[in-house]
């Protein structure tokens, strides 16, 4: 029985790495951008989610508004950096654009310090989700089984959305040949600004969905974005489905640390990170650019 | 009628200048060859027409009057005029069926696959294949039907021979020729194999280092080996 919870409580914590990881890796996949804001942007969600919640005990709609506000609201963040930083630096090298990106975070952060100050906020889950429910003789968190399930929404959205819809094969071509991309009609420049749209999202879904959990805090981002990070990089830089898989790997990996080995708790990651590295230096599935989801 | 003028077009690779002062005109149902060296210009021409971002262009390029030089290259594309690159450049991760897909135009027929199946050979065999199971033949036969989906008025075809057996290239020669009069579009073809542009074409212009040095017909040109072993070098008589 306690495997089934470990199980479980590994996948649900995996489950909002895979999503801010899944957004780096879709912006990374198409438009060769490693941004480096993505973890301010995963804090603003948070934030904005502690500010629609308040204090007192959420009610479900307001629980759900809460957490589609913080995506919504990151997206847009999303899309005024896209236009107003790095469109302007596509045609510079990784070393400008990383540098541009951390600028954004930066900025992100302050601005957060700002509207939100650093005092740690918390918030309630609903009480509907606040229960626990018993599966193969285990006791499992409600609020555990709602990542869980958003978690395969969202990958199910993703993998439909890349490889069965329009915009996906406008996606997949831009990734392997923005030119060529242009050159057949497509409009590169709006591809690649919804697609930074479509993955800050994630983040901003990440950070909301995360709130109830965590002490929320403007400096929240660092821990995720590293494991973020970490998590694309044993994916394989650009595969959906590799974060995916890296999640749900470390997210089970960090569980059975935490339940059986304490002491290696917290550096699962970095351990998983070595193996891969060292096994298969390009990631479980990585191919470096989008090709199917 | 419809035409693809450019005038004075010079263009760079930063600070490498590549073409220089070129003036050619394309109509619709005609072809038109472009003869050169390796390094004469004609890719560079075909990019500036399309404006490829890594060139910098001045002169001008015109459809049907209207100027392209500002206009982005997906703005060239829905405006009619398709690039079929050298190395072909088809999407591999896309099936043959979605990269005909990707590419067709609001302006377009309803009918248009069904046209360029019936008019492209090899393609309609192959739209469940993936881009990276082709060959060369096959990826050059897809890449031009996709340039077709679009409904262009003109065609830019940059050395499709490049790499193909004898044979591939003869049924490529006969299914180019058939283009301008079934689509209804003015066809730019460069090449560096002689005979397959002299062939094809009504008007041959001759590239060599960046700078337009002879235009006319092909059978002047097939006359004069005194033009092909100055300009060209394939002492073909």
């Amino acid at each position: 029985m306690a495997v089934i919870s470990t199980l479980i409580n590994g996948v649900a914590y995996g489950v909002p790495l895979f999503l801010v990881a899944s957004g780096l890796t879709l912006i990374y996949g198409v438009i060769g951008v490693l941004n480096f804001a993505h973890g301010s942007f995963f804090v603003v969600g948070a934030l904005l989610a502690t500010t629609v919640i308040g204090t007192g005990l959420p009610t479900l709609p307001t629980f759900a508004v809460a957490v589609l506000a913080g995506a919504a609201a990151v997206a847009a963040l999303g899309l005024v950096t896209e236009s107003t930083v790095v469109r302007r630096l596509y045609r510079g090298d990784h070393i400008t654009m990383l540098l541009a990106t951390f600028a954004v975070l930066l900025i992100v952060e302050g601005v957060a310090e700002v509207l939100w100050g650093t005092t740690p906020r918390s918030i309630s889950r609903p009480e509907v989700l606040s229960g626990s429910t018993r599966i193969l003789g285990a006791t499992i968190p409600l609020y555990d089984i709602v990542l869980v399930v958003v978690g395969v929404l969202v990958a199910a959205g993703l993998f439909l959305l890349i490889n069965k819809s329009a915009f996906g094969r406008s996606v997949r071509a831009v990734a392997q040949d923005s030119v060529m991309g242009e050159a057949v009609g497509l409009n590169t420049k709006r591809v690649m600004l919804l697609v930074f749209g479509l993955g800050s999202a994630l983040a901003g879904l990440a950070g909301a969905l995360i709130a109830p959990n965590v002490s929320v805090s403007p400096s929240l981002g660092h821990d995720f974005i590293l494991q973020s990070f970490a998590i694309v990089i044993i994916g394989g830089l650009g595969s959906v489905t590799g974060s995916l898989v890296a999640a749900l790997l470390v997210g089970v990996a960090e569980a059975f640390a935490v339940a059986h080995m304490p002491e290696l708790a917290g550096f699962t990651f970095y351990i998983l990170v070595a193996v891969v590295l060292l096994v298969r230096p390009r990631g479980l599935l990585g191919s470096a650019k989008l090709g199917r989801a | 009628m419809s035409e693809l003028k450019i005038t004075s077009l010079s263009a760079s690779y930063g600070l490498a200048v590549a073409l220089t002062d070129v003036s050619i005109t394309l109509r619709k149902g005609e072809t038109v060859g472009l003869l050169g060296r390796n390094g004469a210009g004609k890719t560079t021409l075909l990019k500036s027409i399309v404006n490829d971002p890594e060139i910098s262009a001045t002169g001008e390029v015109t459809v049907a009057g209207a100027s392209l030089r500002k206009t982005p290259t997906y703005k060239v594309a829905r405006r009619g005029v398709a690039w079929v690159p050298d190395n072909r450049r088809i999407f591999t991760s896309l099936s043959v069926a979605e990269n005909l897909d990707i590419a067709k135009s609001r302006k377009a027929p309803g009918d248009q696959l069904d046209k360029v199946l019936a008019n492209v050979p090899l393609v309609e065999k192959l739209l469940k294949r993936r881009g990276f199971e082709l060959s060369g033949g096959e990826q050059q036969a897809v890449t031009i039907a996709r340039a077709l989906m679009g409904d262009p008025d003109f065609l830019l075809l940059d050395e499709p021979t490049e790499g193909l057996a004898p044979l591939i290239v003869e049924q490529l020669r006969t299914s180019i020729s058939r283009l301008p009069s079934l689509f209804d579009l003015g066809v730019l073809v460069t090449e560096q194999n002689f005979r397959f542009v002299t062939e094809l074409a009504d008007r041959v212009h001759i590239l060599e280092t960046g700078q337009a040095v002879w235009a006319g017909a092909p059978d002047e040109l097939v006359a004069r080996p005194d033009l092909i072993n100055r300009h060209l070098s394939v002492g073909e008589k």
